[in-house]
């Protein structure tokens, strides 16, 4: 892993984002004036207690839920200028989701599961195949193409999940507790083939409760209360370890 | 869209559709099922229809056409195949044509073989009704005569076992008459008459266009000639020369279509092979412009609203059981959905998947439907030709019109998946992809759009039933229209429901609640149920009025627990035999009491045996009462008289009761007893003592009864065109008797009957059964007469009783299943979507009880809410219904329409509650019975 220059153009933009829940006595503020970049080449975990926020960040980060307040640029497009179908366009072509389970169709085959955001961009199946076949190749998982999810492990359906999400152009992961229905050492493997691909130039956002995952990442934001209220730079990722498990029993989490 | 996201749907939903068998063959058995009724029928009919070649064969067989003598001395205009004709006959101050004056003078025959050179004529049409010895008895049977040996016949009348006659005495029969009969091939039968000329049946001979037909075939003039010459009087019932010729050409010879209008103008109407396989133009038919001109264009418009309103709406109450079943599907894969929209799938995408799981169900359950009608028809062909009478043309499977039934498989399914889909497309991702939310407020202007839609509905559906305008569409229309409105308020009507809850225990109130939170689920389960309801309730109620109609026409013809032999109606009835079936009917029976002979008096005097040759003989009511009309001689008299306040009874439906054996009887006093329940000596006596027994007072005056003696015209009156025959009035000595169950007018005795110069005619006994006879022994007693005379028959008075067909019990009790299941559909989910309470529930220390309880209060919240609104539905088209029947069912007075009936509409009060009640609880029952009571762990999505 070597020190990348970054490029003036993050993948993914959180300019002063707030998200507010509810109305007047029910109101929850979610996130408040939040303001992240996930630059190529990046993988930025995401932590803090639960209710902090980290869930809606990803959620306003694919455009799957508008900000109250302040914009979300992907690629140099701001996600709040577009309509439904256009925002849909992004999903399958700018930004990729990889969940905590649940994440593949269960009634497509692995390939047809990563060839699916291909197929609904009007890609023919058959090309679509070829490259959810390139892809699983890539993951060194490409005897897995014709199971089926329910006969897949969870570490291979996260694997499949994140090959899904990276599939055609595609540049920004989105992961929601990648590992958390993992096992440690199959959640370890997950992480490293993300690592892998952000390496390989990829930009990835990704929310996990462990100290110990986010020292995959390259930078660890942490949330509370829908502040953010620390960065912290790889390199010191030792010293937040610490924090963070501090941070977390205070909350009264392990 | 683009086709390869289609394809990425249909390939998910046909998976989905794999994954989730259960469902997935409920749906495919709902859709394929009228897939299968309808695609069976259409092949039945398809092949029921005959091509022009099968056609001519049932026609006349191997000959060139069928020539019939129609009008001598007119001319004939017909349709090309000949079933339609009119003739236009010249009036006696009229020129005749050339052709209509020959035609007028030379026999038909001989004019044939002169206007068709070369023809051979084979005689055809001779028929004649006669009585044949059968193994145990003699029955009815229908004489012809063809030479079966002649390859003629072949089409239109076929050897399909056996030898064809060669000899006189040998006939063949149809597989119906050796069945009846007990007799087989090599069996000899007699005919009544010609005793001395046993037949010797050699052949099984097959009409294909009538298997029913119950027949003797012998050799020309073997039969029909020497039966007539037994018995000239009975000539007049059947044609003694033939008037119907089947003509064989020679080589290459044809009838022509002009050929066919020159046979025409001589008085002949022809069916021709030739005409048949290349039918002239219709302006080319002067037939056609004739019938125009007649033409009056009515038609029963309740026909035809019958026709489009059972399979509209069973189409609409499939769509509406079917969309839960997608419904659910599509809340079950409620995150796979959310997962395809964070994958970058937009609404069209999502909604997409769940229609193509209506496309792939819909054309699933078309196929399996189409396959297994045309399969079922094609095992069943035999059976089901026998059941229409008559052998198909040939297994006419017509691509196009499957193809049409197919398509409403694929639209059934697809109408059901839209709803759904809409839904499933809307569905906030993020709350999708963590299971959380669902409750949102009823839509008000949904519900009052609803309201409007259902008082809409239904007023079209009843303006346009008495209006009688429109009735299809109106009809359809209305039932439907206020059939989906109903489903609009559905929501809201069960958000009013929810607030019911606020007194009930937990387990009811959780339901209710749980309900109302999830009216996107409770709703389409409602719809299902009320679907199913409305769907029994409207057959109920159709049938139920039905019922009340025929109880309120219905007149009984004896009294109650009767048992009446009746020997008259025919007039080969063997009087001589009477004695003996009179004994085998007592002994069937074993005990039952006193036998009153019953007789009618005739106007000719003497014995008259059966035979309704010797005239009637009618009370006249006193001549202040009677209508003039019935004194007059001639039509001008009857005419003035027709307007006579006397005679508006005449125009009625008789209200008076009347015995099947007729209201002028001769017998002793057991017939008092057994029919009109009159035991006083007193009456007896008068009997005895020769006067008339008068049962109605206006027949009566000054002690005497006139009775006027009508006879039969004879054959030169009938010609004259004389249709009354001589009449003479006798007054008799009466007494006036009040009989609670005045069934006759008037009784007398025989030597009363002679004394006036009157016959009789036996007419049958009739005994009175101390305890009503079971069926069984009727039916057993009828068998047994049957195989002794077929010409007899035995009647058992049980009273109105309501026909309930097999099909109202079979739809209602279908409809009750399906709304069950509709309901159980509903539970499932709901149970499956409260995992999570259920769970904080077995936290706080529920028991296993209260989450039974609460299962089965969900099911029945979900069967009763439909219920009531279903109940309220299928009333709707069913009134409608029965107000276009009773508008359409005009009411004629001397061939003038005067106006239409009354609306006959009963409600099965006690079926319906039995509904409302029964289906709930049976609901509750069984969704508690079958729900697991132990609790899965559930885990966190998101």
């Amino acid at each position: 892993m070597t020190e990348q220059l970054k490029p003036a153009e993050p993948v993914l933009h959180l300019d002063r984002v707030s998200r507010t829940h509810g109305h007047g006595a029910a109101e929850v503020h979610a996130l408040r004036a939040v303001d992240l970049r996930v630059y190529p080449g990046e993988l930025v975990a995401v932590m803090g207690p639960s209710g902090s926020g980290k869930s809606t960040l990803l959620t306003l980060a694919g455009g799957l839920d508008s900000p109250t307040d302040g914009r979300v640029v992907v690629e140099g497009t701001v996600l709040g200028e577009l309509d439904r179908k256009k925002l849909a366009a992004v999903r399958r072509r700018s930004v990729g989701y990889v969940f905590q389970d649940y994440n593949l169709i269960p009634a497509l085959t692995a390939a047809e599961n990563i060839a699916l955001p291909r197929e609904l961009d009007g890609v023919s199946a058959r090309a679509a195949r070829r490259e959810a076949l390139a892809a699983l190749e890539e993951l060194n998982i490409a005897e897995l193409a014709d199971r089926f999810p329910d006969d897949m492990s969870g570490g291979q359906q996260q694997r499949v999940a994140i090959a899904r999400a990276l599939i055609g152009d595609r540049r920004l992961v989105l992961a929601d507790e990648p590992t958390g229905a993992l096992d440690s050492t199959t959640g370890e493997s997950v992480l490293a083939v993300l690592r892998a691909r952000c390496d390989a130039g990829a930009a990835a956002m990704m929310v996990t409760h462990e100290a110990r995952h986010a020292a995959w990442a390259d930078r660890v934001v942490f949330l509370r209360d829908g502040l953010l209220v620390d960065e912290t730079a790889r390199q010191d990722a030792g010293s937040l370890l610490v924090t963070a498990a501090a941070n977390a029993r205070k909350d009264g989490q392990p | 869209m683009k086709p390869s996201a289609w394809r990425a749907a249909l390939r998910i939903a046909r998976r989905d559709a794999v994954r989730a068998k259960g469902r997935s063959a409920l749906v495919l058995a709902m859709i394929a099922l009228p897939v299968l009724g309808v695609a069976g029928v259409d092949v039945i009919a398809r092949s029921t229809q005959l091509d022009p070649a099968e056609q001519a064969a049932r026609a006349m067989g191997t000959a060139q056409a069928s020539v019939t003598v129609s009008t001598p001395g007119g001319t004939v205009l017909q349709s090309p195949d000949g079933e339609k004709t009119t003739s236009k006959v010249p009036e006696k101050d009229q020129p005749r044509t050339p052709a209509q004056q020959r035609s007028a003078s030379t026999d038909p025959a001989q004019l044939l073989t002169e206007l068709l050179p070369g023809a051979v004529l084979v005689p055809t049409g001779q028929e004649k009704s006669a009585s044949a010895t059968t193994a145990e008895g003699r029955m009815t049977v229908s004489v012809e005569e063809a030479d079966l040996t002649d390859p003629v016949w072949r089409g239109r009348l076929d050897v399909v076992d056996g030898t064809a006659p060669t000899q006189p005495d040998q006939v063949a029969a149809t597989r119906s008459f050796l069945d009846r009969s007990g007799l087989r091939i090599g069996d000899r039968t007699a005919l009544r008459g010609l005793p001395a000329r046993p037949y010797t049946i050699t052949a099984v001979a097959e009409d294909p266009g009538r298997l029913d037909a119950n027949a003797l075939y012998g050799r020309p003039g073997a039969v029909v000639e020497p039966l007539t010459r037994t018995d000239p009087e009975s000539a007049d019932s059947g044609p003694q020369n033939s008037t119907t010729w089947l003509v064989k050409l020679p080589a290459a010879g044809q009838v022509d279509w002009p050929k066919v209008k020159e046979l025409n103008e001589y008085g002949f109407t022809v069916t021709s092979r030739a005409v048949l396989l290349h039918p002239p133009a219709r302006g080319e038919v002067p037939f056609y412009a004739e019938e125009a001109k007649y033409s009056t264009g009515y038609v029963n418009k309740s026909v035809l609203a019958l026709a489009a309103l059972v399979p509209g709406m069973a189409l609409l109450e499939i769509v509406l059981l079917a969309g839960p079943a997608f419904a659910v599907g599509a809340r079950r894969s409620r995150r796979q959905l959310g997962l395809l929209a964070a994958g970058g799938g937009d609404r069209s995408h999502v909604r997409a998947v769940v229609l193509a799981g209506g496309a792939v169900l819909g054309t699933g359950g078309a196929v399996l439907g189409l396959l297994g009608g045309v399969g079922l028809v094609t095992l069943l062909r035999g059976p089901l030709e026998e059941y229409g009478g008559q052998r198909f043309g040939h297994l006419d499977v017509q691509p196009l019109d499957l193809l049409a039934v197919a398509l409403i498989g694929l639209v059934t399914g697809l109408l059901a998946a839209v709803v759904p889909a809409v839904q499933a497309s809307r569905q906030d991702v993020v709350e999708a992809l963590t299971g959380r939310g669902g409750s949102k407020p009823a839509n008000r202007l949904v519900a009052v759009l609803g309201a409007v839609m259902v008082a809409g509905g239904t007023g079209l559906a009843l303006l346009c039933a008495v209006t009688n305008t429109a009735p299809v569409p109106g009809l359809l229309g209305g039932s439907v229209i206020a059939e989906l409105g109903m489903l609009l308020c559905t929501p809201l009507l069960i958000g009013l429901f929810g607030r019911l809850g606020r007194h009930l225990p937990l387990s009811p109130r959780l339901a209710l609640r749980d309900s109302m939170r999830n009216r996107g689920r409770t709703a389409p389960a409602v719809a299902a149920v009320m679907a199913a309801v409305a769907g029994a309730v409207a057959v109920g109620i159709y049938d139920a009025s039905n019922v009340e109609k025929q109880r309120q026409d219905y007149r009984p013809g004896l009294p109650a627990g009767a048992v009446a032999l009746f020997q008259g109606g025919r007039s080969d009835a063997d009087p001589a035999g009477f004695a003996s079936l009179r004994e085998a009917v007592e002994k069937d029976f074993g005990t039952l009491g006193e036998r009153a002979d019953v007789l009618s008096p005739t106007a000719l005097p003497g014995d008259c045996g059966t035979s309704y040759r010797c005239g009637y003989v009618q009370a006249l009511k006193t001549p202040d009462k009677r209508c003039p009309a019935v004194d007059a001689t001639t039509d001008e008299e009857r005419e003035r008289a027709s307007s006579d306040p006397r005679c508006a009874s005449m125009r009625s439906m008789p209200t008076e009761l009347s015995s099947m054996f007729g209201d002028v009887l001769v017998g002793d006093p057991a017939l008092l007893h057994n029919l009109l329940d009159v035991r006083d000596p007193a009456a007896d006596q008068a009997l005895a003592a020769g006067k008339a027994l008068v049962f109605r007072p206006d027949r009566v005056t000054g002690g005497k009864v006139t009775l006027r003696a009508e006879e039969q015209p004879t054959r030169a009156q009938t010609d004259a065109g004389v249709y009354r025959g001589r009449t003479r009035d006798v007054e008799l000595d009466a007494v006036e008797v009040r009989s609670p169950l005045p069934f006759a007018t008037v009784v007398m005795s025989r030597e009363a009957a002679q004394r006036a110069g009157l016959g009789t005619r036996a007419e049958g006994s009739l005994w009175k059964s101390a305890a009503q006879p079971s069926d069984g022994r009727v039916q057993k007693a009828s068998a047994h007469l049957g195989k002794l005379d077929d010409t007899v028959y035995l009647d058992v008075e049980r009273g109105f009783k309501a026909e309930r067909s097999a099909m109202t019990v079979g739809l209602t009790a279908f409809a009750a299943l399906v709304a069950l299941g509709a309901a159980g559909i509903a539970t499932g989910l709901a149970a499956a979507d409260s995992q999570q309470d259920l769970a904080t529930l077995a936290a706080v220390g529920a028991s296993g009880g209260i989450r039974r309880r609460l299962s089965g209060f969900q099911c029945g919240v979900i069967a009763a809410m439909g219920s009531v609104l279903g109940l309220l539905c299928g009333a709707v088209p069913a009134v409608a219904l029965r107000l276009l029947e009773a508008r359409n069912a005009q009411v004629w007075i001397d061939g003038t329409p005067i106006g239409h009936e009354d609306a006959v509409i009963a409600v099965p009060w006690a079926d319906l509650a039995a509904l409302l009640i029964g289906l709930p609880v049976v609901a509750v029952l069984l969704a508690a019975l079958l729900t697991r009571s132990r609790v899965g762990l559930t885990r966190r999505a998101g």
